[in-house]
């Protein structure tokens, strides 16, 4: 069955319940009189507002404090690596942003979206200080863009868009960052507008943009098979040769032999689609030009690729399809390599190799938890989980080997401000919390007992609020 | 009837969405007695509400959000969703409702197996044809979260439905 045929069955499905459906036309009546007979409530009482709000913010504190002391006490020990620690969190909330980690250090944040607006702030974390400090503004609002660490130390933010949050308009502009004066400079553009690309540092220092989708509003645009090359020395770009397949949504990587890796993607300017691909392509910038290998075992859109120290690549994740898959490409074979499945779904997650070479997956649309990839024994083992769901988030391993997460979204649409740390030397998470002493009964019988009873005052305060005639059967 | 100073402005809303929003509230929990008890506490809420909109445009998705609300304090105090059949009235024609049922049962079946999240993703994407902005709003959760939710839910159904279709989506 295609994809767009069960899209049109569900749509019949919903419209033949839906008709059949019958409605009374007393009800409108019944309604109308509903809201007649309930009154807007008088203003309260400032004490009893106050209280009523002080007595559901403290049962709220200590529920939450209750059930993490016994979820935390109760977990099992040894089954999660490394360790997770909070991080300050930066001055904005940020979703869809770049995150560089800079040769001094420090890690550098650009852009991104928040609810309704683009953002053009940066933002630079100290991992000495532990503190994040501004790295000035960008000329252009950005969102969905790109950034590359040159190998003369600066950072190219290349494209994206600066329509509204998720939406096609987008960028041909580039900007450089410099690390030592902490400014930023307006770079040559890309001869084409484009978001939703990738870029990737070449062994020549040039930056190869592929793909991704041009449009000048946030409702249509194109798919892009075209290629462009940056190079530093010029700050020129000049045309490489297209992709065999317009390519926007996919991942990009560079091989140890020097060739680019692209994976997966779509040829639809708007998810959901029934165009995903399964294919990849390699491009040589010795004879510039692509060839085509063995597709992978699934179509993937969103996926991230991630080279592994034997020089292979882990593909993880999907929007929405096979995102609980993943697979492992072999240059020497040009070809994919099965690996057992992480087991958990996963799209728009982080995926970063740890100075060990394992490789941290964590987070995703709806998901919390973090897992490492072994690529000696091909298996996945539990890293614990972030302290909330992050989705478009960043991950970037910082000098001493930590992994700082930084913003994306969680289930609603505002972006966290808040950052955390991943040490993979650290003491097992479960395994320190499981040094706790068990919770007594006693003491459970306080932490939901006096919230339960703070609760209770605040529903008898907020008794008068009910109004018995506004429920008729 | 309401006394027109009021509110006026809420009885030509209440006259116009009545109806569908009981059919996407029944869809939601069901049972149709219960629809019609949340969608009257919808729409009093929102009366009550100094916040509410009262264009058209915003209070359509804002009274649809308040229902699904309510569907879910609902179904969290029944905590029997996977057990709810659907009660629905007579057609007037027999046959073709047997003919139809027959047709739709797996779909039915398989549809009330999503998780609680998609079915809402899924009901309220196809009830109107709402684009998926407009879905996030209404259940809750951001744009690019609501059509993972229904993209996964499609991807399901057609897992289930056909399983010969395998997990790919290479067959466009």
């Amino acid at each position: 069955m295609r994809p767009a045929a069960i899209e049109e069955r569900v749509r019949d499905y919903v419209e033949a319940e839906r008709a059949q459906i019958r409605v009374p036309p007393v009800m409108a009546s019944r309604i109308l009189h509903a809201v007649e007979v309930s009154r807007r409530p008088a203003p309260r009482p400032p004490r009893l507002a106050f209280l009523r709000v002080a007595a559901a913010v403290a049962g709220v504190l200590l529920v939450g404090a209750g059930i993490a002391w016994v979820r935390t006490a109760q977990s099992p020990a040894g089954l999660a690596q490394g360790k997770w620690l909070p991080a300050p969190a930066m001055g904005v909330g940020r979703g869809y942003q770049t995150a560089t980690s800079l040769p001094n250090g420090k890690v550098l944040v650009v852009g991104g979206s928040q609810t309704n607006r683009i953002l053009a702030s940066t933002e630079l974390y100290d991992p000495r200080t532990r503190s994040w400090s501004s790295a000035g503004t960008l000329t252009t609002p950005r969102s969905l863009h790109t950034a590359t660490l040159l190998k003369n130390g600066k950072v190219l933010i290349v494209g994206g868009s600066n329509a509204r949050p998720s939406s096609l308009g987008s960028l041909a502009t580039a900007e450089l960052y410099d690390p030592q004066s902490n400014s930023w400079t307006l770079a040559a553009s890309m001869h084409t507008p484009r978001s939703y690309h990738t870029a990737t540092l070449l062994a020549d220092g040039r930056v190869l943009v592929v793909g991704g989708i041009e449009a000048s509003n946030d409702v249509t645009g194109t798919v892009l098979a075209s290629a462009e090359l940056y190079d530093p020395l010029t700050n020129s770009w000049t045309p490489a040769a297209p992709l065999p397949v317009a390519r926007a949504r996919h991942a990009a990587v560079l091989l140890a032999d020097r060739r680019v890796l692209v994976i997966g993607g779509t040829d639809s300017e708007h998810l959901p689609s029934s165009s995903y691909f399964p294919t990849a392509e390699l491009y040589d910038p010795a004879s510039q030009s692509w060839s085509l290998v063995a597709s992978m075992n699934y179509a993937r859109v969103y996926a991230t690729a991630t080279l592994l120290p034997d020089n292979r690549v882990l593909v993880v994740g999907d929007d929405g399809v096979n995102e609980r898959t993943a697979e492992v490409f072999d240059p020497r074979t040009n070809g994919w390599f099965p690996i057992p499945d992480p087991g958990v779904g996963r799209a728009e997650q982080v995926a970063v190799e740890l100075t060990n070479g394992m490789v941290l997956v964590a987070g995703g649309v709806g998901e919390t938890s973090a897992q490492l990839f072994d690529w000696r024994r091909n298996t996945w083992t539990s890293a614990g989980a972030l302290s909330v769901i992050r989705a478009s988030a960043t991950a970037t391993v910082l000098v001493d080997g930590q992994v700082l997460i930084a913003g994306g979204f969680g289930n609603r649409s505002i972006p966290w401000a808040s950052a955390e740390v991943y040490d993979p030397h650290g003491t097992s998470l479960v395994a320190a919390r499981t040094s706790r002493p068990a919770p007594t009964p006693i003491a459970g019988a306080l932490l939901f007992g006096i919230p339960a009873l703070l609760l209770g005052l605040s529903a008898w305060l907020r008794r008068d609020r009910i109004v018995p005639e506004t429920w008729i059967d | 009837m309401l006394q027109p100073a009021e509110s006026s402005w809420i009885e030509p809303l209440v006259l116009a969405l009545y109806r569908p929003t009981i059919q996407l509230a029944t869809l939601l929990v069901r049972d149709n007695t219960v629809a019609q008890d949340i969608v009257q506490e919808a729409f009093v809420r929102v009366w009550l509400s100094p916040r509410t909109p009262r264009e058209m445009s915003t209070f359509r998705p804002w009274l649809y959000r308040t229902v699904v609300n309510l569907a879910r304090d609902h179904q969290r105090r029944q905590g029997r969703w996977a057990r709810l059949r659907f009660g629905r009235a007579a057609s007037d024609n027999p046959m073709d409702v047997a003919e139809r049922r027959e047709a739709d049962t797996a779909l039915g079946d398989a549809v009330r197996g999503l998780s609680r999240r998609e079915q809402e993703a899924v009901y309220v994407r196809f009830f109107e044809d709402a684009p998926f902005e407009e879905v996030g709003r209404i259940i809750g959760v951001r744009t690019g979260t609501a059509r993972v939710l229904v993209h996964r839910a499609l991807a399901k159904l057609r897992r289930q439905l056909d399983p010969s279709s395998g997990n790919g989506m290479t067959d466009s």
